[in-house]
């Protein structure tokens, strides 16, 4: 699904990742970790096209996107489920509103988005919450809403920046949780962490990124 | 058709949520169309006036004396095949005397000093709207002048080019004018979506992460801007139909012959002006928020 052959990322004179060589199958859970600076956001980053490596390969779903035109990036990003570190949820629009945003510039009609977004919120815990707007909620709750954006248009990847980053134990299990459920359908989920505990004894396999490359690569 | 009913949601939603910047924006096209809509209407009377003058424009031409019925009626049938006349009055030496005499009244007696007629027969020939530029009707009185049995031609060729050059002047007037104005309005929508954009720049960029087309970030801003056109152009119509019917029913309570000479602008240019709003505020728009890079 995912496949990393040889490639760099240099930003100006600074090496951000280089020679980093991996491949993940579908309904694969893997962890990236690393120090802060390592390059786990940067290489997430060229996965969603919002960089583009210096060199090497990357191919998405049998799509090479490391030369792929501009036109063409919306088209591999919809294939692509993202948990944003910052959540990014829209301000001005429900809950509802914030997980239908996919299916509604997917062509979605309106009467199949809702059955299909309230049967997601559902799923996270988050249906009673539908009418309200994000900046109510707490911050588990909130990145909740995200998982469930990330979900609602079935996406092959789904990538997670840092998912836990700001939630307390049990807010972060539920959230581990929803991931593993989702990798289970056949997704493949690449979350990003520099939490061991998220990982440590999963069986779960591990890309550690340091000084730039790809240290280690094992079973949790 | 989902992407339209999405973006016409944000669009009306986004306008309610500013409504202050839309409202200022609204009121300086409106101006804007206004002023534009009170010189098509100056221009429209002006147009209107000048085509009733150049309706009594005519060249006349005096035969010569000595000629025959036939052969002034051979000169009148050759005007009247010309395509570029539109009508062609003969009159008479006898006429033009009985005009003269008229004319002159109690005064008449004066034309006893002379022997017999004195007044040469003659053809007044109108020629069609279109064709009244300077160097043509002068072109064709020459051409007229040469043919057989024409003592002279007359037509007002000062008075024609004055009103050539004041047609031509107001034209180019009317192209500035309305270029100046449809830059303003470019200008006024360009810097409120530009403005829009910039506060929306966050959640443009996660629909960007997420996938989105470019039409379905673009579109609400696009409907928001074609709103504030079409609307300043409403009002800007709405005003000006009320203003001219004001004055117009003032005016005409002093001068009743004003009815006659003031006519409102056509129906088709109150409804075109929203449309043209809208357009103008488009092109904006568009501008503004220029390419969309993922």
């Amino acid at each position: 699904m995912i496949v990393f052959s040889n490639v760099a990322k240099h930003f100006d004179n600074k090496r951000v990742l280089h020679d980093v060589s991996f491949d993940l199958k579908n309904g694969d859970l893997v962890f990236l970790t690393g120090p802060s600076g390592a390059g786990k956001t940067t290489l997430l980053k060229l996965i969603y096209c919002f960089e583009r490596p210096s060199s090497g390969k990357i191919i998405i779903d049998n799509i090479d996107i490391s030369a792929i035109t501009q036109g063409k990036i919306p088209q591999v990003r919809r294939k692509i489920g993202i948990v944003f570190q910052d959540f990014r949820l829209f301000t001005d629009k429900t809950v509802f509103d914030n997980v239908a945003v996919t299916l509604q510039f997917n062509g979605m009609h309106p009467q199949k988005i809702r059955g299909y977004v309230n049967e997601l919120l559902e799923k996270v815990g988050m249906l009673k919450a539908t009418r309200e707007f994000p900046q109510h909620l707490s911050g588990g709750e909130q990145q909740r809403i995200v998982i469930a954006r990330a979900m609602v248009s079935k996406p092959k990847v789904i990538l997670a920046d840092e998912p836990t980053g700001n939630l307390d134990d049990e807010n972060a299990r539920t959230i581990m949780h929803l991931l593993k459920e989702i990798s289970l359908k056949g997704t493949t989920v690449l979350i990003a962490t520099h939490h061991k505990d998220l990982f440590q004894g999963s069986g779960h396999r591990v890309l550690h990124l340091n000084n730039s490359i790809i240290e280690s690569d094992y079973a949790a | 058709m989902n992407t339209l009913r999405y973006a016409l949601r944000s669009a009306f939603k986004s306008i309610w949520l500013e409504k202050w910047f839309n409202l200022i924006a609204i009121f300086a096209i409106s101006i804007g169309l206004f002023i534009l809509c009170a010189f098509v209407m100056l221009t429209v009377n002006m147009d209107s006036a000048i085509q009733r003058w150049s309706k009594s424009f005519g060249i006349i031409v005096y035969l010569s004396d000595g000629l025959s019925r036939e052969e002034e009626e051979k000169a009148g049938d050759k005007f009247r095949q010309d395509p570029d006349i539109s009508e062609v009055n003969y009159i008479s030496k006898e006429t033009a005397l009985e005009n003269v005499r008229t004319a002159l009244g109690s005064n008449s007696l004066i034309l006893d000093v002379f022997k017999g007629n004195p007044l040469p027969s003659s053809f007044e020939l109108k020629i069609k709207s279109d064709l009244l530029e300077p160097a043509y009707v002068r072109e064709k009185a020459a051409k007229i002048e040469k043919m057989n049995g024409i003592k002279e031609v007359q037509y007002g060729e000062k008075w024609l080019s004055s009103l050539n050059t004041a047609t031509k002047i107001m034209k180019i007037f009317a192209i500035f004018f309305g270029g100046g104005i449809f830059v303003a309005i470019t200008f006024i929508t360009y810097s409120i979506i530009k403005i829009f954009f910039h506060r929306r720049r966050d959640d443009i960029e996660t629909l960007k992460l997420l996938g989105a087309p470019r039409m379905f970030i673009r579109l609400p801003l696009l409907i928001e801007g074609m709103f504030m056109g079409s609307v300043g152009g409403a009002l800007s119509s709405i005003a000006l139909f009320i203003i001219y019917s004001l004055v117009y029913a003032k005016i005409a309570e002093y001068v009743p012959s004003i009815k006659l000479i003031i006519t409102s602008m056509p129906i088709f240019l109150y409804v075109l002006v929203p449309v043209s709003g809208a357009l103008m505020s488009l092109v904006g728009s568009y501008i503004a928020i220029g390419r969309i890079r993922y």
